[in-house]
């Protein structure tokens, strides 16, 4: 599989929080040709792949990535036909209004829809932007009738915007939050397939719901998984010019951002930095002093708790439909997971 | 050609103010046989349409070119991000979280307006749209080097995307509330006309009506027809006002703009024939800003103008919506215009 193809795929389908049905699918169909055994997908839409099944003694490596995105979900139906959404995860309202977005209702395909908005010349023209529970959203049709047969309370709302490339390595578009981490996790994942016979671990990959509301679909399939490992791959900031650069040291190119946290594993963070170093990846650290904001902070204390690291591909503007990554941090940190699996346990590549 | 079709060919040319060429040229082979063109010294496209008769004096039809957007003023040293000015009349509630397209010579860099992610925001911090000056479009450039390269001070840069249908026979998208005035116009040319009209396609509307201004001056019509976008806020959810026009209720006879009245009997002759040819219409008493119609009417020794406005939600946004509904009884209705014009000018 090749990154740019991978995030382009995965990118483009739907996957609000709570209703990951159609990116769980596709997700599974992506392992199924390196997957030991038959991929599991469980009520919370999880995708489950199993690279090796741990034997007696052994650890037992999760490689997790969630595969939800933000969005809004239709709360109800207005009399003039406009749809009320509330957000589902952290959406920034300032980039909403009249932004074109797709409904995900009734019918097969997506229905389009411009976020509602009232240009300044027609209001106050220091008006405040719309609060993100406020928003409604405009299918074009003045009759609530018609709007009642194609979208339902419920039915998610995401960015309508294609996936493009930018300059040299890098892509923009919606959901590379988190979906440049799950693309990590299946290169890694069949890289490590490649050479399951050689490895001394049990190595499970793990797509998650609902990170952004609260980690919920990984603190369940990570208990049933029980790993005595984890690393996380989540998206991280990049400094931009709006940013202090000395707080934020993330740069798009260079490499994986390995994460120090109370939460994580110190030795597993410095043996990741290590392991980057003798094998020439670049690699780049993120200090958090408390909690690190993604699934880690769950799988870490799953049962009597789990060595966890947190990889960390740099993002600019997150939960923007135009987050930039760059694709080369998305293979690096494929293959910084690939060596740690093969050390772990004992395995020399 | 459909009309839907005509606006989306036009709508997927990027025409900033001053930047216009790739509209004209769309426009230009729309056009059909046995019209006269020319392009002036700022870049407007006056066609000559030959009627039945002549009519005393010239009549014009306009719709402008341009959309509003931004013009490149340099690179950041420090981010290789392009920094930008506005080019027209935009607000900062829409810039972040765009893809945009830079024009640099004939191609087209694609590019994106991010902003700081919410998250980092201080608590201090008012999660309010940034000013423009504050901005970037990032090419994703490493190097301050690279993105000079590519883009040059004075480059043009305009939302990306295209119109597309949606709903109930509406359309959405970029420069759609600039644009189809346009494609409307051309459709008139399509037809067999009572009197002779010179169509002009305008530049610079968003930044005061520049071209508008000087092809009356060329034209020295003896009334002017000016086709524009009527902002419309007529969705109860969103905060209806209750003078705005509404969509799906066709084509607007608008009385004034901001900072002057239209010609009176025009205005009163237009109302009669949409009754008569049975073409619903509505009127605008009440106008925010000034454009191409104050301009035509000012232009040279001045003259009288009819203005017919297009409903448009979320006007000068990077996703407008307009009803097929106006627009095809726009269409329809500007034929009997050329003849009830002719006749009062004769």
């Amino acid at each position: 599989m090749d990154a740019v193809e991978l995030i382009d795929i995965l990118t483009q389908i739907r996957g609000v929080s709570g209703e990951e049905t159609a990116v769980s699918e596709r997700i599974a169909q992506l392992c199924a040709p390196f997957s030991e055994q038959p991929v599991r997908t469980d009520h919370f839409h999880n995708v489950i792949c199993t690279i090796r099944p741990p034997k007696e003694g052994e650890p037992h490596l999760l490689l997790e990535a969630h595969l939800d995105e933000i969005g809004f979900m239709v709360s109800s139906i207005a009399d003039d036909g406009l749809l009320r959404v509330v957000p589902c995860g952290g959406v920034d309202r300032r980039l909403q209004p009249a932004s074109p977005v797709l409904v995900w209702g009734k019918p097969q395909t997506p229905v389009p829809g411009v976020v509602g908005y009232l240009p300044p010349s027609l209001d106050d023209p220091q008006h405040p932007t719309p609060k993100a529970d406020e928003m409604v959203v405009d299918i074009g049709y003045s009759s609530k009738e018609k709007v009642k047969t194609l979208v339902s309370p419920g039915d998610r709302i995401t960015a309508d915007m294609e996936t493009i490339r930018l300059q040299g390595t890098r892509v923009t578009g919606k959901a590379l939050d988190n979906r440049s981490g799950c693309a990590a996790v299946l290169l890694a994942g069949e890289m490590i397939a490649a050479c399951r016979d050689r490895l001394r671990c049990g190595v499970t990959l793990l797509f998650g719901s609902m990170e952004e509301v609260g980690s919920v679909g990984t603190r369940s399939a990570a208990y049933d998984i029980s790993p005595t490992h984890a690393i996380a791959v989540d998206v991280s900031f990049s400094a931009t010019h709006d940013m202090s650069p000395q707080k934020y040291t993330g740069k798009l190119g260079d490499g994986p951002m390995i994460g120090y946290s109370p939460v994580l594993s110190k030795d597993l963070s410095r043996y990741l930095e290590k392991q980057a170093r003798k094998n020439s990846i670049p690699c780049q650290t993120e200090i958090m002093g408390g909690r690190t904001g993604t699934d880690a902070d769950a799988i870490a204390i799953i049962r009597g708790g789990v060595k966890t690291g947190l990889l960390s591909i740099p993002q600019r503007y997150m939960h923007t439909p135009v987050e930039v990554i760059d694709t080369e941090d998305v293979r690096q940190t494929a293959m910084l997971m690939l060596f740690y699996a093969y050390d772990l346990g004992g395995g020399v590549l | 050609m459909t009309l839907s079709e005509r606006i989306q060919e036009l709508c997927g040319a990027v025409g900033t103010p001053g930047n216009e060429v790739e509209v004209r040229r769309r426009i230009s082979s729309l056009l059909p046989d046995g019209c006269t063109r020319r392009v002036d010294t700022l870049g407007n496209l006056l066609v000559e349409k030959k009627g039945a008769k002549a009519p005393a004096s010239p009549i014009l039809f306009s719709a402008h070119m341009d959309e509003p957007g931004l013009i490149v003023e340099n690179v950041d040293p420090l981010t290789a991000g392009v920094r930008f000015a506005l080019s027209g009349n935009l607000d900062t509630h829409l810039l972040s979280g765009r893809k945009v397209w830079v024009l640099s010579g004939t191609e087209r860099i694609p590019g994106v307006i991010g902003i700081k992610p919410i998250h980092v925001l201080r608590s201090t911090e008012p999660d309010e749209p940034m000013p423009a000056e504050d901005l970037f479009i990032d090419l994703g450039c490493m190097k301050k080097e690279d993105a000079e390269k590519l883009v040059h001070p004075g480059d043009a840069a305009a939302f990306a995307g295209a119109v597309t249908p949606f709903g109930h026979r509406m359309l959405r998208g970029r420069a759609l509330d600039s644009r189809s005035a346009c494609a409307v116009l051309l459709g008139l040319l399509e037809q067999d006309l009572p009197y002779d009209i010179t169509a002009v396609f305008t530049v610079q509307r968003e930044t005061g009506s520049a071209g508008m201004k000087t092809a009356a001056f060329q034209v020295q019509p003896g009334a002017a027809v000016v086709l524009e976008s009527v902002p419309s806020a007529d969705l109860a959810s969103l905060g209806a006002k209750k003078d705005s026009p509404k969509l799906e209720e066709g084509p607007v006879l608008s009385l004034r703009e901001q900072k002057s009245f239209y010609d009176r009997e025009l205005f009163v002759r237009c109302q009669e024939l949409a009754e008569q040819e049975k073409i619903p219409v509505q009127i605008r008493s009440a106008a925010f800003g000034t454009g191409n119609g104050l301009a035509a009417q000012t232009a040279g020794r001045g003259t009288r103008v009819l203005e017919l406005g297009i409903p448009s939600r979320y006007s000068r946004t990077p996703c407008c919506v307009q009803s097929l509904k106006d627009l095809d009884a726009l269409e329809k209705l500007l034929l009997p215009v050329v003849g009830m014009v002719g006749d009062i000018l004769s």
